[in-house]
């Protein structure tokens, strides 16, 4: 509880040096969490190159609204949210993003027990990179970072059935690719 | 979540979750750079909407400042003049007419009520009465014609005429002044009955009412005409009465006439706010042609210095013998280019202030030559990332020397005249401030005008020639020495300047001696800082935009 407390000051002070534009701070800050970020921002960036750029304009916008933060949520929740805004509008900039209006419901996929450890984080990059960038997305947000298909309707402005339609051809082929890697999984469901 | 998401979401999701929960991955280190170099460029975007804002505000202040003194001076212009077209329109067929023929009454423009006569008549004795005109600022006379008899009693209906003798009342409207109105009334006696009534400008209304019955005096009306024209006491009717005290003296009855010109004379001082001291405060004023003065000016200054833009291109072994310029690897001319963006997009204008000593000699009733001393500092400054090294190969030791890091801002001026250099970035952007100290002669003429009786009006211009003392650019970075340029250093900025200023103002007389003024100064130099031989971009002039207040002081003059 102690350590809480210190850290919660320690965080507070970060904040404040932020928003007072110190660039000590500031590059504290971006020290703490630019690493977490980055990798946020490959999972959404077909590149590299691109995913920087991403960590650069996101940052930016924390940087410049840090003062709106309301300190309800953790800071990092925060500067996720951030940053993976920043890269939906990213690619919705590079016109990645084309919305579509698909209406037929998700395939029946049967789920699998996977043992992800046994590949490389590159490997599993390189698969969620692969993917079409709308099936990117709505994989990332649903399976990552817990948004539910109303809140991905919303976010990328689709509907849910939408959503959901894109989220299960999207793990097929990431089902398709895990199975092609030739790699053991177990078979056993397990309900959440 | 609902149910269909808790059905998709499996161990493919858990898994997927698992792995890239807390997994990290390190972005370029260029990436904070680039970070770095946009949150600068917000910061001083910021920047620049506030002194935008700031210049904005002055420069409204600036206009809606002339816009009221302009009003202000068209309106006692114009009250003026028509005070004295008023007097000599209202009250020469008056005059006229009582003299012809005491017992006719004669129509003015406007007549009092029943109750303003009354309480005009009741002044009697009683020096304040509660007589408002319609036109409350202002002056009113009333010219009496009466007959041979009358008296005045205080009750509404006491005011009587004796005879045939009717009564009227000519009501002037003046708008000398904010103060109260007030009424003097004058009775003529049987013999002439040019009679005047003044009411007068002030903070106290008071009623004058001067027997003198028997008396005759010069007529209001030629009396107003003898005023001259320019005459520029606050009080408008001041100099009539006194004067028509004086006229009086050579009327007809002159065995008394001087008894009722003293008189009125000490009346009618204490009635109009004491003219007499007013009097002799013009008379001070006007008698008195040197004074000094000591001003300070607290201003936004824009040095205006633009640094041209150099392309020198990286050296490799393939070019040796074709290189002009000093060699330069490929980051250095990556990072200059950055630094001249860098020294374009954030060197703001700062601050000036500037102190004089000014003697002044009064030429005319308004105009006053000045010409003194100044000192001035201004600055500027500019917010930086990059740090330049120069070296320069001697070739009899064989040794490579390395001169003092600086900013991009002064090698550029001299052309990079070195045999390498290097533009490094720093961790941490800083500060680099400009400064410069000036010595000033200025020349200049000023109008002043009254506004009041103790405040005045003032507009100013003049040139100045400024002797460049010491510029000095100084930055806060420990790698970087301090230069600074003397007067006899061969320095990249003029060494003399000149300069036109305008200015204008409000000032108030604290007392015969001292005065106090303070409003806004442009001040505008008619070339750049830096010497034309360095000046190889396009150059800028430099101006200032503030408030100047002084203080002055008039020689000879009783400081009460």
């Amino acid at each position: 509880m102690k350590l809480f407390s210190s850290n919660k000051t320690e965080e507070e002070k970060l904040i404040e040096g932020c928003i007072a534009g110190k660039r000590d701070m500031q590059r504290l800050l971006y020290d703490l969490y630019a690493k977490k970020m980055m990798m946020v921002c490959l999972r959404y960036a077909p590149t590299t190159f691109e995913a920087e750029d991403i960590v650069q304009e996101g940052f930016v916008k924390v940087f410049a609204n840090i003062q709106n933060f309301k300190k309800d949520c953790p800071l990092e929740f925060w500067i996720r949210r951030i940053i993976i805004n920043t890269a939906l509008k990213h690619l919705r900039q590079k016109s990645l993003l084309t919305v579509s209006h698909e209406t037929e419901e998700a395939e029946n996929i049967s789920s699998g027990d996977y043992n992800l450890n046994d590949y490389s984080m590159d490997e599993l990059l390189g698969m969620i990179q692969s993917l079409a960038p709308r099936y990117r997305m709505v994989f990332n947000l649903y399976a990552i970072e817990g948004y539910n298909h109303k809140e991905i309707g919303e976010m990328l402005d689709i509907s849910e059935g939408t959503s959901k339609s894109q989220y299960s051809r999207a793990r097929a082929i990431l089902q398709g690719m895990l199975n092609r890697q030739d790699k053991p999984y177990q078979e056993h469901v397990i309900s959440r | 979540m609902s149910s269909a998401d808790k059905k998709e979401y499996g161990e493919l999701e858990q898994s997927m979750w698992r792995r890239f929960q807390d997994a990290e991955a390190m972005p370029d280190p260029d990436v904070w750079s680039r970070i770095d170099h946009e949150l600068t460029l917000l910061e001083n975007a910021k920047y620049k909407k506030r002194v935008l804002f700031y210049r904005q505000l002055a420069a409204a202040c600036f206009t809606l400042f002339i816009l009221a003194g302009a009003a202000l001076l068209l309106h006692f212009k114009q009250d003026k003049e028509q005070a004295l077209l008023a007097a000599g329109d209202t009250l020469q067929p008056a005059a006229n007419s009582t003299t012809a023929n005491a017992s006719t009454s004669i129509a003015s423009s406007q007549t009092l009520t029943e109750a303003n006569k009354t309480k005009s008549a009741t002044i009697g004795t009683q020096p304040a009465q509660a007589y408002t005109p319609d036109n409350t600022a202002g002056t009113q006379a009333i010219a009496q014609a009466s007959g041979n008899n009358y008296t005045y009693s205080g009750d509404d209906n006491g005011y009587t005429s004796g005879g045939n003798a009717p009564v009227t009342y000519r009501k002037r409207n003046y708008n000398t002044g904010s103060g109260n109105p007030g009424a003097s009334v004058t009775e003529s006696g049987s013999q002439y009955s040019g009679t005047q009534l003044a009411a007068t400008t002030g903070n106290t209304t008071t009623g004058v009412l001067t027997d003198a019955q028997g008396q005759g005096y010069v007529p209001a009306s030629q009396a107003i005409a003898n005023v001259p024209d320019n005459y520029s006491s606050s009080g408008i009717l001041n100099p009539l009465l006194r004067r028509n005290a004086q006229v009086g003296t050579i009327a007809s009855d002159i065995s008394t006439q001087e008894v009722i010109a003293a008189q009125k004379q000490s009346e009618l001082s204490l009635a109009l706010n004491n003219p007499a001291d007013t009097e002799k405060q013009e008379k001070a004023s006007s008698s008195s042609r040197w004074n000094m003065g000591m001003g300070v000016t607290s201003s936004y200054f824009t040095q205006n210095v633009d640094i041209p833009e150099q392309r020198l291109m990286a050296m490799n072994k393939r070019s040796i013998g074709t290189q002009t310029g000093p060699i330069i690897s490929a980051d250095t001319e990556v990072n200059l280019i950055d630094a001249y963006k860098e020294f374009e997009e954030n060197t703001q204008a700062a601050n000036s202030i500037n102190f004089d000593a000014k003697a002044g000699l009064r030429v005319g009733k308004r105009i006053k030559m000045l010409a003194g001393l100044g000192y001035s500092k201004n600055t500027s400054k500019t917010r930086t990332s990059y740090i330049v090294e120069q070296f320069v190969f001697n070739p009899r030791t064989s040794e490579r020397a390395k001169l003092n890091p600086t900013t991009v801002f002064l090698p550029s001026l001299h052309t990079f005249t070195t045999d390498s250099v290097s533009v490094v970035k720093t961790k941490q952007p800083f500060n680099v401030d400009y400064s410069y100290q000036m010595l000033s002669v200025p020349l200049g003429v000023q109008v002043e005008g009254a506004v009041g009786q103790k405040w005045f009006w003032y507009a100013h211009g003049g040139g100045a020639a400024n002797l460049m003392l010491q510029s000095t650019v100084k930055a806060d970075n420990p790698e970087i020495a301090t230069v600074s340029y003397g007067p006899a250093d061969d320095s990249p900025f003029r060494k003399v300047q000149f300069s036109g200023n305008v200015g204008l103002g409000l000032g108030k007389r604290l007392s015969n001696a001292v005065s106090v003024s303070v409003g806004p100064e442009y001040r505008h130099f008619f070339s750049s800082l830096l010497a034309s031989e360095y000046a190889n971009a396009k150059q800028g002039k430099p101006y200032t935009i503030g408030v100047n207040m002084s203080i002055n002081y008039m020689l000879g003059q009783n400081a009460k």
